[in-house]
This record gives C-alpha cells, sequence and structure tokens, in this order.
C-alpha cells in the first residue's frame, strides 16, 4: 500500500513544544534513572551496619561492656546511619515517580507527534491471485514445523534430564536379585574355628559377631597415652588406616594404605614388635589408586581372621589373604569400588565363608567367598546407593542373617547362599553405621535421616526416630538398651525396645569409633582420644575417662585384659 | 594550539547533520533503550539488612496484615463489570476509540498501579485450576468473577476485556508508537505460544506446583514501583519491543487469552471495521497494528476441491495420532517439568547430596533436615507428584497436539470472504479500525469537523 504524504507543520509552536516537552521528559527520567543507580550503588558499598567505625566501638564495648557513653555514642552512630539508608531511600522513591511522571508525560508527546505524522492509506495493488494458496501452504509448515520442534525440545528434554528420583524408585521397585551360585568353587569342606575359639581371639571389626560384645573380657580404666601409664607398648604403623586390629594368638594385624602403597602388618602380641610388612600388589591391581577423601583413606576398612588366614580389602577393590607367615594365599581384584570416600565396609566371618559387601556406585555386590581360596561360592547383586556401613550376622533365633544396611534398603541375606530373605526400605543418606542386634530387632541408621529398630520376624519397623542419630558409629545393643555416640559429640541411651531416650551425656568431641560392651562396662572412643567409660544401665554412670594422646577414630579390640588400640599414628597395647 | 574557530556555517552543517542523525529509527531506538534500560535497577528491590545488635529494645508483636475488606472486594468487581460494560458500549453501540483509550487509561491506573495488578484475570486461570483439582482449595468470589466475567463478555461482545480493562494490555498499548508487520511465517508460529504457555500453567497449578503466571508477570514490577530486577528488565524488554510490535505479550503469550479467543470466536456481537456494509475500499487494511484483519478472498486462485479434500482426510486421520504423539511427549517431558515442583526439587536434591558429597547443600535441603521430617516421606510425596505429572503431561501434550491440529484444518477450510473481517478469534476490539471506514458517519463528521 501506498501512502500519501502529508504536509506536516513542524515548524508550528503546538509542534514544536511537543517535540520539546517529549524530549524534556525524556532527558529527565533518563537522568532520574542514573541519579537512582548511583545512589543504589553508593549505599550499597556504603553498608551502613557494617561501618568501620561502628565496628570499632562495638569492639571496644565488648571490652568495657559497663561504659554507658560508648554504647549511647554506638546508638547515635547506628542511628544515623540508618538515617542515611532510609533518606536514601525516600530519594529512590521519589526518583521512581518522577520516572513514572516523566515517562507518561514524553508517551503522551511521542504519541501526539505520531498522530500530527500519522500517514493517509492510500491502498494501490493487489495480493497476487495465487496469494490465498500459497499463504495457506506455509502457514501449515509454520504451524506442523513448530508443533514438530516442540516434540523434539519435549523428548530431548526428557533425555538430558538425570532424575535422582527415578533412579530410587527403580531400587526400591527391583525385584529381589537372586544369588548367583558360582561354579568356581564348591563350599569347602567345614573347617572353621570354634565359637570356643572365636571368643579367646577378636577375629574382626566389633569382635567375633560384629555385635560389640566382649561380655567375658576384661579391661583397665585408667591409663594415659601421653604419660605412658598403664600402656605396654606403643609402636608406630607405618601407612595410615581406619580398620580396627584384629588378634589370634600371639598376632596383631593390621591393614594402612597411602596413594603409593597398600600394606599389611603383623605385629607380636607381647612386644609390639612388627613379625611382617607386606606390599598389596595384585597382578590385576590398579596401577593408580581412586582418589578418597583424607578421612577414609585407603584402609579403612576393618580386616578379619580365622585363626590360619588374615583377610584386608582396600579402596583400590584388592582383597588378600595372607597366612600368619606372611605368605599371600590368595588374592583377588574385585573391581575399583566407584566409591567417593573410599571403600570402608569390613570384611565378616561366617564359617567357612568371608563374607564382602562391596556397594559402590555401579552395580554393587555381596559375596560370599571360600575364605581357604577366595572363589566366590555366591555372588548377589545389590542394586542400591552407595555404602560405608558393614555387615551383621546374627541367629535369630529361626535361623542365620547377614544383615545389609544401605540406602534406602535394609537387605537380609542368607549367609550360606546369598539368597535374599527380606528387605525393608527406611534409610536414606549416607548410611555409614552398621547394623546392631539384640531381642529380635535389628537396630540401623543413617546420619540426618534417621535410627530405626526393625522386627527380623516380620520385617517391620518398630520405632524410629529422626534426630539424634548416629552418623559413624554403630549403635551398642545390651541389657534391653541402646547405646551409641553422635558424630558430633554426645552419648545417648534408649530403650531399646520402645526407642524411648534414657539419657543423653553431652561430650565435648563426636564419636567415629563404636562402643564395645567388656564385662558389665561400655568403652566408646571419642575422635579426640578420650575412652568414655560407663556402666551398661538406664542411668549413665560414668567409670572413667583415660586418654590416649592422640587422635583416635577406629573401634578396639578386647582380649585378655588389654586393649589393643590404633590411633592415627600408633598402635597401643592398654593394661597392666 | 589555539581552539579552532567554527564558522556559522559549519555550525549549521554540523547541526543539520545532528538534526539528520536524530530523526534516524536508529538513534530513537538508542533513546528507548536508554530511558527503558535502566528503569529496572532503579526499580529493583533494595533491603536494608536486619539489625543484628543486641539492645534493651523490645521487638513488637509479629502483626498479620487483615484480609483484604469484602468493600475493596466488591468494589473491584463491580467496576470490573462496570468497565466492561462501558467498554462494549464503546464498542459496539458508540464505536468510539477515545472511550475505550479513556477507559484503558482508568484500568491502568486502578487495576495496575493502584490494586498493584492483583488480582487479575491471566493470573485467576490458575486458581481455578487449582480448586478444580485440589478439594481444599475454594477460589475466593473476587477470582472467580474476574475469571468469569470477561469470559462471558467476551461470549457476547467480543475481547473487550483487552481493549479496555486488562492493565497488562493497557500498558503496552500505550508504548504502541511505530508499529511494524511482522512476518506472517513468524507471526503464526509466535501465536501457538500462548496454547503451551497456559497448558503449562494450568498443569503447574493443578499439581500445586507454582503459579507461574503471576511468577513470570513481566510488568507487576512496574505496577508495584518495585520487584527483582530480572523480572523488571522481562517487562522493559516487552514494552521497548512493544513499541515496534504492538502488544507483544497479549499476542503472542497471554494464556487467558487463549480462554478469550475461544469465547470470542462464537460471540453473539463484535465489533466490526465498518457499521454498514464494507464498500472495499481497502483504507482498513493496514489500520491494524496487530494483523487481525482478514481480506477479502474473492477472486482469489483456489485449490483443486480433490486437493483440499485429500489433505483434509489426511489431518483428520492424523488428527488422534497427533494427540497422542504430543500425549507421549508431553509425558516423557513431566520428569523435568516436575523439578518445578517444590517437593520434587528438594527430594531431587537431598538424593543428588547423598549421591556426591562434594555438593555443597542449599538453604532448602537444610531447613528440611532440620525440621526433621522424614526422608521416606518426602520422597513418596514427590513420587505421587510425579506420577500425576506424568498424567498431567499426557493431558497437556495431548491438548497441544489437538491445537495444532485443529489449527492445521482451519488453515486447510478455506471460507469465502467478500468483505474486510476482523479475525474474531484474535481482536482485541481496540477499535482503531473504526476511523479508517468511510462508511463511519460519525467518524466522517469528526474528521470534516477538524
Amino acid at each position: 500500500m501506498r501512502v500519501v504524504e502529508r504536509k506536516v507543520e513542524t515548524s508550528s509552536v503546538l509542534y514544536r513544544v511537543t517535540r520539546g516537552i517529549g524530549v524534556a521528559a525524556a532527558i529527565l527520567s533518563l537522568l532520574v534513572c542514573i541519579l537512582i543507580i548511583a545512589n543504589n550503588l553508593r549505599v550499597k558499598s556504603l553498608d551502613p551496619i557494617h561501618l568501620p567505625a561502628l565496628e570499632r566501638l562495638i569492639k571496644e564495648l565488648e571490652k568495657n561492656p559497663e561504659d554507658q557513653a560508648l554504647r549511647e555514642e554506638i546508638q547515635e552512630l547506628d542511628l544515623l546511619a540508618r538515617k542515611a539508608f532510609f533518606s536514601s531511600q525516600q530519594f529512590n522513591n521519589t526518583g521512581i515517580w518522577l520516572i513514572l511522571i516523566s515517562l507518561s508525560v514524553m508517551l503522551i508527546a511521542f504519541k501526539t507527534l505520531s498522530k500530527i505524522h500519522q500517514e493517509v492509506p492510500y491502498p494501490e495493488g493487489r495480493d497476487p491471485s495465487d496469494a490465498m494458496i500459497k499463504e495457506a501452504g506455509w502457514r501449515r509448515w509454520a504451524v506442523g514445523g513448530t508443533g514438530l520442534v516442540l516434540v523434539g525440545f519435549a523428548l530431548f528434554l526428557a533425555l538430558t534430564t538425570r532424575s535422582e528420583l527415578d533412579m530410587k524408585m527403580a531400587v526400591v521397585d527391583a525385584p529381589a536379585t537372586e544369588p548367583v551360585p558360582t561354579a568356581e568353587a564348591e563350599p569347602a569342606a567345614a573347617s572353621f574355628p570354634s565359637r570356643e575359639e572365636l571368643f579367646k581371639n577378636w577375629p574382626g571389626f566389633r569382635g567375633v559377631d560384629g555385635n560389640g560384645l566382649a561380655p567375658d573380657a576384661q579391661a583397665p580404666l585408667e591409663w594415659d597415652g601421653k604419660e605412658g601409664t598403664n600402656i605396654v607398648w606403643k609402636v608406630a604403623v607405618p601407612k595410615p588406616g581406619f580398620g580396627s586390629p584384629v588378634i589370634w594368638g600371639d598376632r596383631v594385624f593390621l591393614s594402612g594404605g597411602d596413594d603409593s602403597a597398600r600394606e599389611v602388618y603383623c605385629f607380636n602380641r607381647a612386644n609390639g614388635e612388627m613379625l611382617w610388612r607386606k606390599e598389596v600388589k595384585l597382578a590385576d591391581s590398579p596401577a593408580e589408586p581412586p582418589s578418597v577423601a583424607a578421612d577414609t583413606g585407603h584402609a579403612a576398612a576393618s580386616p578379619a581372621t580365622n585363626g590360619s588366614l588374615f583377610f584386608a580389602i582396600f579402596s583400590t577393590g584388592d582383597l588378600v589373604a595372607y597366612d600368619f607367615e606372611g605368605n599371600l594365599a590368595w588374592g583377588r581384584n574385585l573391581g575399583v569400588p566407584k566409591n567417593h570416600y573410599g571403600h570402608s565396609s569390613s570384611l565378616i566371618l561366617f564359617e567357612n565363608l568371608l563374607l564382602v559387601e562391596f556397594d559402590h556406585a555401579e552395580s554393587g555386590r555381596f559375596l560370599g567367598l571360600d575364605a581357604a581360596t577366595g572363589k566366590t561360592v555366591w555372588e548377589t547383586t545389590r542394586d542400591m546407593g552407595l555404602t560405608w556401613s558393614s555387615p551383621l550376622v546374627v541367629n535369630t533365633g529361626n535361623r542365620m542373617e547377614a544383615i545389609l544396611s544401605a540406602n534406602p534398603l535394609v537387605v537380609s541375606y542368607d549367609p550360606k547362599t546369598g539368597k535374599e530373605l527380606w528387605r525393608l526400605e527406611c534409610l536414606g543418606g549416607e548410611v555409614a553405621p552398621s547394623p546392631a542386634f539384640g531381642d529380635g530387632l535389628v537396630y540401623v541408621a543413617s546420619d540426618y535421616v534417621k535410627l530405626a529398630a526393625i522386627d527380623v520376624n516380620t520385617a517391620k519397623i518398630t520405632w524410629d526416630h529422626d534426630g539424634d542419630i548416629p552418623g559413624v558409629s554403630s549403635p551398642l545393643v545390651v541389657n534391653g538398651l541402646i547405646f551409641y555416640g553422635l558424630s558430633d559429640g554426645g552419648m545417648l541411651c534408649r530403650d531399646a525396645k520402645t526407642g524411648e531416650e534414657l539419657w543423653f551425656e553431652d561430650t565435648d568431641y563426636g564419636f567415629y569409633a563404636s562402643p564395645v560392651l567388656v564385662g558389665d562396662r561400655i568403652y566408646l572412643m571419642d575422635r579426640e582420644g578420650t575412652m568414655h567409660i560407663f556402666t551398661a544401665s538406664r542411668e549413665f554412670k560414668s567409670l572413667g575417662k583415660p586418654v590416649l594422646g592422640e587422635e583416635a577414630v577406629c573401634t578396639p579390640a578386647f582380649i585378655d585384659g588389654h586393649i589393643y588400640y590404633r590411633g592415627i599414628e600408633n598402635l597401643y597395647r592398654i593394661g597392666t | 594550539m589555539s581552539p579552532s574557530k567554527v564558522t556559522g556555517k559549519e555550525f549549521r552543517t554540523n547541526l543539520a547533520r545532528f538534526r539528520s542523525f536524530t530523526s534516524r529509527p536508529i538513534f530513537r531506538l538508542l533513546l528507548l533503550f536508554c530511558l527503558f534500560g535502566p528503569a529496572p535497577v532503579a526499580l529493583a528491590q533494595f533491603r536494608f539488612p536486619a539489625p543484628e545488635f543486641e539492645s534493651e529494645y523490645t521487638f513488637p508483636d509479629t502483626t498479620v496484615p487483615s484480609h483484604q475488606s469484602v468493600r475493596q472486594q466488591y468494589l473491584d468487581v463491580g467496576l470490573l463489570l462496570v468497565v466492561l460494560s462501558l467498554a462494549s458500549y464503546f464498542v459496539l453501540a458508540n464505536r468510539s476509540r477515545k472511550g475505550l483509550w479513556v477507559l484503558m487509561v482508568f484500568s491502568l491506573l486502578y487495576f495496575g498501579f493502584y490494586r498493584e495488578g492483583c488480582v487479575c484475570a491471566i493470573g485467576s486461570i490458575q486458581n481455578v485450576a487449582l480448586s478444580l483439582f485440589d478439594s481444599s482449595y475454594a477460589v475466593p468470589f473476587t477470582v472467580l468473577m474476574f475469571f468469569l466475567l470477561p469470559l462471558i463478555f467476551a461470549l457476547f461482545t467480543g475481547r473487550v476485556y483487552c481493549a479496555s480493562v486488562c492493565p497488562l494490555g493497557a500498558i503496552q498499548d500505550l508504548v504502541v508508537l511505530k508499529p511494524i508487520k511482522l512476518p506472517a511465517k513468524l507471526s503464526q508460529v509466535l501465536h501457538m505460544i500462548p496454547y503451551a504457555y497456559f497448558g503449562t500453567a494450568v498443569l503447574l497449578a493443578a499439581t500445586g506446583s507454582g503459579f507461574i503466571i503471576c511468577r513470570y508477570d513481566p510488568f507487576i514490577g512496574f505496577f508495584r514501583l518495585n520487584g527483582n530486577a530480572p523480572y523488571l528488565y522481562l517487562g522493559a524488554v516487552f514494552l521497548l519491543v512493544g513499541v515496534f510490535i504492538a502488544r507483544p505479550y497479549c499476542r503472542f503469550f497471554c494464556p487467558y487469552g487463549v480462554l478469550l479467543g475461544w469465547m470470542s470466536r462464537f460471540s453473539k456481537w463484535h465489533l466490526s471495521i465498518t457499521p454498514k456494509g464494507c464498500i472495499q475500499c481497502r483504507l482498513c487494511e493496514d489500520s491494524c497494528p496487530f494483523d487481525y484483519i482478514h481480506k477479502p478472498n474473492v477472486g482469489q486462485v483456489r485449490e483443486r476441491r480433490e486437493i483440499g479434500v485429500r489433505r483434509l482426510s489426511y489431518l483428520f486421520v492424523a488428527l488422534p495420532l497427533m494427540v497422542l504423539l504430543g500425549g507421549y511427549a508431553g509425558s516423557r517431558v513431566a520428569t523435568p517439568l516436575a523439578a518445578v515442583n517444590a517437593k520434587v526439587y528438594l527430594a531431587e536434591r537431598v538424593l543428588l547430596e547423598q549421591q556426591d558429597p562434594n555438593l555443597e547443600s542449599t538453604l532448602e535441603t537444610r531447613t528440611f533436615r532440620a525440621m526433621g521430617t522424614s526422608e521416606p516421606e518426602l520422597m513418596e510425596q514427590a513420587v505421587t507428584l510425579r506420577s500425576q505429572f506424568k498424567l498431567g503431561g499426557w493431558l497437556l501434550g495431548g491438548f497441544l497436539g489437538l491445537v495444532f491440529a485443529v489449527k492445521l484444518i482451519g488453515i486447510s477450510v478455506v471460507r469465502r470472504r467478500t468483505d474486510y473481517l476482523v479475525d474474531k478469534n484474535a481482536c482485541f476490539s481496540c477499535g482503531r479500525c473504526f476511523e479508517y471506514c468511510p462508511n463511519d458517519e460519525q467518524h466522517l463528521v469528526n474528521r470534516m469537523e477538524v
């Protein structure tokens, strides 16, 4: 369409005045905008609540809290700062109104000008005769194309979005995985130590059953690691590790490791002399160890022993068995676990089987290995999240069960076959405490989520608590009571049947080590190296607080009236 | 060196150059950018930190603002009714653009600046959607009236709400200075956005995930003279674009426009360009800044009938397939869409933090843990919401598939037009076309008087 040019009287007074008003209003609003921005920047940089002068006066007042004049001076200065701030706010508010008014004036002026300039239509020419067909054609393409783009965008979004919730739902809904009997090995002829033999020694993490119970043992109440009081011997451990010592006969075993090497150690129980030290290097060990957190390290899992062999597992997935003379009996790499902290589930023995909880970010497994040969007897896939807890084998009265707690499931297996017996979704987060068992209830915990008591016969929660949950330390169940230490300090006792809190004892430091019942006393080491000794009773009664003299995160071993303890740097034999 | 002296001739030449530059469109654009650009920074929120010092001052009890007075609510509804009625009168009986403009300015001042843009009909879609899916939520009377009255009026008199009542439309209408005609292909594509926005807003409201129409209202910051800088910038961009592309939010985003369009399509009385018969003078051809005037198609070459019939047959067969395809795509996008929901987001975040301990906890996850709510409970709620989103995704996608299919069918059905007609579905009833019609005696008289 052509338009007819209309002669516009641009020299008329009305036109020029309107244009002038419009431009002036535009300039005014622009200026006010700039002033407000400058004002905002100034106030923001001023930070009236943190004026250096004010802060200096406040510090002075802290030293002389009774100085009334100083107090008044602070109040006056504070008031001034606030007045300045609110004055600037008032300036802003006025400015905003000015902007609004000037923009309105500008719009009216410009609209008037555009009205004066309005073009008079003078149509000429017509659309081509096939315009309608062509228009409909490309409109169809536009609509169809937009629809396809939308579908494509939706599918792209769906394919590129990773949902943790979906993965969790998949784990919960996944059917129980049947164990895979392997042809590698037939269960070896029953050849394993008796219960009596086991109780004379300390075969693994938290003692014989991994339940932290040593009712027949004894231990001293007083020592001082720094002064050497009641310290029989103390030896430096070459490489760091957080696994507890295991003891059989006259031998004390440990594992340790860092980025350069992973090692196992054997000490003479009588005098602390290192009998042998072996670097673990298998044919299929990874060339470089995985990256792990410093407070977990490469040797966080406690080793185990059955009296003829000593077993250890590392962050590299290397699982080894040495005889008591330091000869490698067998070794295999289970695959480098994807575990950002580092693998820390301890080994546990059940009859002639070595049970290995090998949960990691991808395809976790629970394995039953022939302890003598290392060959897989059974293997069960565990499609759930990472975990740092250890398995617990218990006799429920009806059967033996290996109970593993993870995120989000607690699962029970037949330790002989690896067949799943029951599962319950109740945990979340990072599951580090190992389960504890007593009177038909298994107790599981994960920090920030819950502490729950599960009836093993019904696989249902009897009680649970959302607050005051152990983060790393495992609970101890004894005499119908449950005891545990909190990661950020404090010890708790609850009624094991009802979950009712019976007492809470505050401590200066938190707990990574787990409590152990020795006779009728409970020993619980805090992270600063103070052993909290108290009675296993419904009321808190402290029996002593001896100190080690170095940081401590491991759970101790108790034999023959002595305590074997691994500090951050040294291994101790404590007693008289 | 002494400063060079500028002669009178040079000065006049420079002045002419400057005037020539300032009259260029690029200069005007720059000027507008300078004006709208800093405004959001000026209006952006700035909060004073809470006092931290200890004193003997006793803080007063926290008070909760009293409910909005019932009188105020009735006044809002009453005014809405009056303004809608007046707008209908100006559109149908009086044919007065001036009347509509005055009404529009009033609405902008009252419903926009005085009532701070709330309650508004556009946002009311979400209240109604939520009440339909959540039995514990009841739509307030005012909100219901703001939702229904414009639709009822649209059913009888067209989109008079857009013409003179909606403050969002009004603020954009005022800045229309140099409207340009968008390429028709682009315009067609952009016109599909409101359907997607409408469907998404309903889904999110129905699942209790939030009122995105209100959250992303680009002009609310201007009405309240305060707001977050990003939203103020969004509004400024809309206004800046609106100088050249008239009412961009109304045309290419407004979800309420979808409902108004459906109603207006069947309106009993609607604005017409000419009060009498069209004389085909073509003067109104470019009068609509929104490009909502259909030209007559008499004399245009038509497609062969069998081709058109075949295409329509294909499209009718494709219709259910498009609904299914849309539904499937919608169900797949439900997972990312569900993350908009605060509970689903929290559950995802909690799980993510568990998987990657290097991730810093957020305020939400810290609060969740501090409150002691059980994680399985949260997960259960998140899973329920996710399944609602899955179903909602099917419905949303199916709806969009249907819209696209119907649109394609609509394009393929050719209707004979002998006169210049407004697009009843989209026309805002702003009345700009009135004065272009030489058959409009009233405007003719006015012009003659001028």
